[in-house]
């Protein structure tokens, strides 16, 4: 796994979760405002498994709608716990963030 | 048979519902369609993925979540309490409320509560404490919790062999609490009531000090509960 990915795997629920707060969304939308955010196209092998994750756990809520056109789609949601784990895990995700820049700063790196 | 027809198998023999079953491969065939994606290459192998969307191999378990709240005089006890149950507070809440998590493997926890105004006391206590093992747990007005594995002093010993069914309670008051609090409310009945008195009665020169008065007080009452908390800790630093 390169380094990237690596990151990405460790911050993804986040991510999600992030993408979530304007409101609901689907799959293929979650992995396209990731793409435009900038981590590359997320495939669905690996977002379908964490957005299971999040149902499982009580963080996003799921609703199947079925489509007049061709199959339907599940549309996700944040719950109140969702937005509790989003604040409290994106705040130790930013002081993570923040210490490994200090120490990469003073590493020289710019 | 198709990716998706051979996913319905796998996700049936792994015992998922059939609606659940069903909205699965639906919202799959839809993610497909609307980028017009190769399954196999989206997806990966398929036993793999059914594997990752029933959670078998998949990432670990999420730790087991609480939060709960205790007054100030009974924290540190129901602290180390659920401590020795091996919950661990990450962090506390604007409510005050300690939001803890306990993982697959739980150890035993220690906590202590400290009178720490302002942010540079909290830092000072850390440096402090940090060579004995302690570290930040959070902060609610002038109290901050600190915490330590007891890993850190007995080792692998630490390891919880039971795991504790958490008490359904989420908060926990201690009597002197419970009167501080009754105190306290009889004391804002009491004013707010004086207060709407004089404001009904009185004309607006009365109004307007009566207003500009409880705001002074309230402002004094903060300053000396703080004032105090500020003193404490200087004396314990000296």
């Amino acid at each position: 796994m390169d380094r990237r990915s690596s990151w990405l795997k460790g911050v993804l629920d986040l991510l999600v979760l992030a993408g979530l707060t304007e409101g609901e969304s689907y799959g293929y939308a979650l992995a396209a405002s990731l793409d435009e955010a900038g981590f590359g196209r997320i495939k669905g092998g690996t977002l379908y498994p964490v957005l299971n994750r999040l149902e499982e756990a009580g963080l996003v809520a799921a609703e199947f709608r079925a489509a007049e056109k061709g199959p339907g789609r599940r549309y996700y949601h944040l719950t109140d716990q969702g937005r509790e784990v989003l604040a409290g895990q994106g705040a130790a995700w930013l002081e993570f963030d923040a210490s490994v820049r200090e120490v990469l700063k003073k590493g020289g790196v710019r | 048979m198709s990716y998706l027809d051979e996913l319905t198998t796998l996700l049936r023999a792994r015992g998922v519902p059939e609606p659940r079953l069903k909205s699965t491969i639906d919202d799959l065939a839809a993610f497909l369609a609307d980028g017009d994606l190769d399954p196999m290459e989206e997806f990966g192998p398929v036993a793999e993925f059914a594997d990752d969307l029933v959670g078998e191999e998949g990432p670990e378990a999420d730790p087991e979540g609480l939060v709960w709240g205790a007054d100030s005089f009974a924290a540190t006890a129901r602290l180390n309490e659920m401590g020795a149950q091996g919950w661990e507070v990450e962090r506390v809440d604007r409510f005050g409320r300690f939001v803890s998590h306990r993982g697959e493997d739980p150890q035993v926890w220690e906590y202590r509560q400290e009178i720490a105004p302002g942010r540079r006391e909290r830092t000072r206590l850390a440096e402090s404490l940090a060579p004995e093992g302690w570290e930040p747990a959070g902060h609610y007005f002038t109290f901050a919790y600190f915490k330590r594995s007891r890993a850190a002093l007995v080792g692998p010993a630490a390891v919880l062999d039971e795991r504790p069914e958490p008490t359904r309670k989420r908060f926990f008051w201690s009597p002197p609490g419970l009167v501080l609090i009754a105190v306290a409310l009889v004391v804002l009945v009491i004013s707010l009531f004086d207060l709407g008195g004089t404001l009904w009665e009185g004309d607006a020169a009365d109004r307007v000090a009566t207003l500009a008065g409880a705001g002074v007080g309230a402002l004094v009452g903060v300053g000396a509960v703080l004032g105090v908390f500020w003193l404490f800790a200087k004396l314990r630093n000296r």
